[in-house]
């Protein structure tokens, strides 16, 4: 489903985004029947991560050369079809649900989008299951698992996709693959991961001019991607901290997210993370072939994620914190595993003060610039 | 003006590594950030950069992706220069200290085998992994059955020259603790000079067996040379210098049947060796940002690859990554004539040939030749370095497509996709240089 489509003249940034959580043939759906379930059951992030994403895009995202053209949503969460207000037009839309058939459909009308403008930008963002064999990732569809198709007719190849987007005109490309990457073994005999025929065959699939085509994964090979049941996933969250500040730079005095920085800060991002107890470990890793674009402009001053600590640690639960910038200052209560706080890219004094006296309280500086920034304060009995 | 000297303190088994480490100075008086090349290694060198008074942040990002930052003050009253010393993490061992600075294995790597020592240091000895039983294997240059040589603890390894394959002598190290096996290869001191490359000519591969039916094999870019400042008065001579494999496995007494050591091979050269961290942990944000140095370095290694083609390999990987045609001249066809055991060569060439960017081809593919060389590079057998495997199957797959689109299938270029993804489900992708299982090079498992 379209849910924006501005088709102004000069080069625009096509974008599509598929949120998948139900799945009615796996554990736990109606009627679950697969024949071979892989183990996979319903999720709860997906639909969630995907529409932050696209409320993202059509709230924040900003490229003055390739300003957003086009979005297309499909979001799977329960049996019927979801409703969605976008926030930019305030229109209703009553969003297809992310069959094989309906992605197929929705993927060549972006390509054919795309098409119209050498510096068009596309953006594709996937969140839901995937199968992996070695670096070839399967995206499955919400109709995965349906006893009528072969074990991988209802998935998309990506990698077929992605080499079919080879043949398109716009030369500047993004994925962004919120999945898993598990390997069953039993995929090893298969000739392709899903359906390959998304995209034609293009003669002209070879191009006089580079294609930049990051690819952002969620994961590393043969691992999972993991999220709060019912909240954003852990690498989206990354994805947008890194796209509000964490993975920009200034090379030319303006903040702007290029496709290297954003490797950057979605690591850096989801790094921080990992220190938080009790949170399982995921690395995001980037593919593709990119030498870099710039994707995103930031209004203002870039939002940094910032871990804060005393030195040594057993003074986090002890100590108030005291942030003061240019606008204003902020306290924190203790907390024993530090303090993780978005800060933007500027100059900071810093206080810890010890109600309990156990240690001397300690003023240090902070200057903060992404893509993240880690301070210990040492502070004396 | 003031001063600020910066550098990054970190042992690394006596080596120094000048301009090795990116950094960014921003703060009072700077628009954006300042980039540049900071030296590393123990009492290294300082790198000197002329700042007003103010506050200033350090952000270094080192070959292995860490980030270290810190806020320095530089006082106006103080005329003496401001000294910034980064120090990443230390090593639990000093072995670890290179693999753990260009990225090869992770940061906390060891630590847990260094608590345990410091706890039982009385202890008489320690667990000798015996699991680990490895060899070298070598293969001749057209493919030839593989010479093997136990690697133990001072083994002295001279290649067979009746087997076609590099003059080569090294001397193996075995270095054992609770957890980790380093295989140390020192190279023997014969010095070629500039007028006289060494003899290439075939594959060598560290081979692991003993834990499941098929053994383990790890590409080593053997004999390694160093690559002369060509930019100096005099070049120094090119020398061999030392590679290091590490074997590591956190789970004694013995890993399931199917699971073989975190592995990390680690060229201890003092240019390529953080560049390839860099590539490796995808900061090529790093390499952009200090093109002019690093881009330099990695066309004068491609110039050299008579010396050392692993390591023309690698800059020319940099090169296309960077889209650095221009410094790709067309040497990468001559990486793939000179060198015909090396499949890495050829992928190059093909790509470059596929995707236009010799200047003569003007930017239009010559998709005939291109799909010759990625099925002759599938010939050869896997590349060494796992960035061209991933080259050559997209390529191929490229090809494959264009066939189709032509409609026709091209029985050549299906059968060279399938020998090249069986190499891909059987390989371990962090790694910068292949390492899979199989029961040969030539042949892994379905």
């Amino acid at each position: 489903m379209l849910v924006f489509d501005d088709a102004a003249g000069g080069p625009r940034t096509h974008a599509i985004v598929i949120g998948i959580g139900a799945y009615p043939h796996l554990l736990g759906g109606t009627p679950g029947d697969a024949r071979d379930t892989f183990g996979l059951k319903q999720l709860s992030s997906p639909p969630v991560s995907a529409l932050c994403f696209a409320n993202w895009l059509l709230t924040e995202f900003e490229n003055p050369t390739a300003g957003l053209g086009s979005l297309e949503l499909l979001i799977s969460m329960g049996d019927t079809p979801v409703d969605y207000k976008n926030p930019r037009t305030g229109t209703e839309h009553r969003l297809a649900l992310p069959t094989k058939a309906a992605i197929k459909t929705a993927v060549r009308a972006w390509k054919q989008r795309a098409d119209t403008h050498p510096d068009n930008i596309t953006v594709f963002y996937f969140c839901g299951h995937g199968l992996a064999r070695g670096e070839e990732v399967a995206l499955l569809a919400r109709d995965f698992g349906d006893p009528g198709a072969t074990t991988l007719e209802n998935a998309i190849d990506f990698d077929a996709l992605r080499l079919g987007m080879e043949a398109c005109t716009a030369r500047r490309q993004c994925y962004f693959i919120d999945a898993c990457r598990n390997e069953p073994q039993r995929l090893q005999g298969l000739k392709t991961m899903g359906d390959n025929q998304i995209l034609d065959p293009d003669l002209s699939i070879i191009h006089a001019r580079d294609r930049d085509y990051p690819v952002f994964y969620a994961t590393a090979r043969d691992h999972q991607a993991h999220a709060i049941p019912g909240g954003v996933s852990r690498f989206t969250e990354a994805l947008l901290c890194a796209l509000r500040g964490a993975g920009s730079d200034d090379p030319d005095g303006t903040w702007v997210v290029d496709t290297l920085s954003l490797s950057k800060g979605i690591c850096g991002s989801l790094a921080l993370g990992n220190r938080r107890r009790g949170v399982p470990q995921q690395r995001a890793k980037a593919g593709g072939n990119d030498a870099g674009f710039k994707l995103h402009h930031i209004r203002g001053e870039p939002h940094v994620p910032v871990m804060i600590g005393c030195q040594p640690p057993h003074g986090n639960a002890l100590a108030r914190l005291s942030i003061a910038g240019r606008a204003g200052s902020t306290d924190y209560e203790p907390d024993a595993e530090g303090w993780q706080v978005q800060l933007l890219a500027d100059r900071y004094a810093l206080a810890v003060h010890f109600p309990g006296r156990q240690f001397r309280d300690a003023n240090d500086e902070l200057q903060v610039r992404p893509p993240y920034r880690c301070k210990k304060i040492g502070v004396q009995p | 003006m003031n001063e600020l000297w910066l550098r990054v303190e970190k042992y690394l088994e006596g080596d120094q590594l000048p301009g090795s480490v990116y950094a960014e100075l921003s703060g009072t008086g700077i628009r954006g950030a300042r980039r540049f090349m900071i030296p590393a290694g123990w009492q290294t060198e300082w790198h000197r950069e002329p700042v007003e008074p103010g506050q200033f942040l350090v952000q270094v990002r080192l070959p292995s992706g860490t980030v270290i930052s810190r806020d320095v003050t530089v006082s106006p009253e103080t005329g003496a220069p401001r000294q910034v010393v980064i120090r990443p993490e230390p090593s639990a061992h000093e072995y670890l200290s290179w693999p753990q600075f260009l990225g090869s294995v992770e940061a906390d790597l060891g630590q847990s085998a260094f608590s345990a020592r410091t706890q039982t240091q009385h202890r008489p000895a320690v667990t000798p992994r015996s699991w680990i039983v490895a060899e070298l294997y070598a293969q001749g240059a057209a493919g030839a059955p593989g010479a093997t040589v136990p690697l133990g603890a001072g083994t002295v390894v001279r290649i067979d020259q009746n087997l076609d394959l590099p003059s080569i002598t090294y001397s193996v190290f075995r270095i054992e603790d609770e957890e980790s096996v380093l295989l140390r290869f020192f190279p023997a001191p014969e010095p070629a000079g500039l007028a006289n490359p060494p003899a290439l000519g075939g594959r060598l591969f560290l081979r692991l067996h003993g834990l499941s039916p098929f053994p383990h094999y790890v590409s080593l870019p053997l004999q390694w040379y160093q690559t002369p400042d060509l930019h100096r008065a005099s070049p120094s001579v090119p020398e061999p210098v030392q590679v290091d494999v590490l074997l590591h496995q956190e789970a004694p007494p013995a890993p399931p049947a199917s699971v073989y050591p975190t592995k990390a091979v680690v060229v201890r050269d003092a240019i390529m060796g953080p560049l390839l961290g860099y590539l490796k942990s995808g900061d090529l944000s790093a390499v952009q940002a200090m093109r002019d140095t690093l881009l330099r370095n990695a066309e004068d290694v491609l110039y050299y690859k008579r010396y050392n083609p692993y390591a023309a390999v690698a800059g020319a990987l940099v090169l296309l990554k960077t889209r650095a045609y221009e410094r790709l001249h067309d040497w990468p066809r001559n990486l793939a004539e000179w060198f015909p055991w090396l499949p890495d060569g050829a992928v190059i060439d093909a790509w470059c040939r596929l995707h236009g960017v010799y200047e003569h081809q003007r930017r239009q593919p010559d998709v005939e030749q291109a799909r010759h060389d990625f099925v002759e590079s599938a010939r050869r057998g896997v590349p060494i370095y796992t960035d061209c495997l991933r080259l050559s199957i997209e390529g191929l797959k490229q090809c494959q497509l264009i066939a189709q689109a032509n409609a026709r299938h091209d029985e050549e270029v299906s059968a060279a996709l399938e020998r090249m993804r069986a190499y891909a489900s059987a390989i371990d992708w962090q790694q910068p240089f292949t390492a899979f299982t199989g029961e040969n090079p030539l042949l892994v498992p379905a």
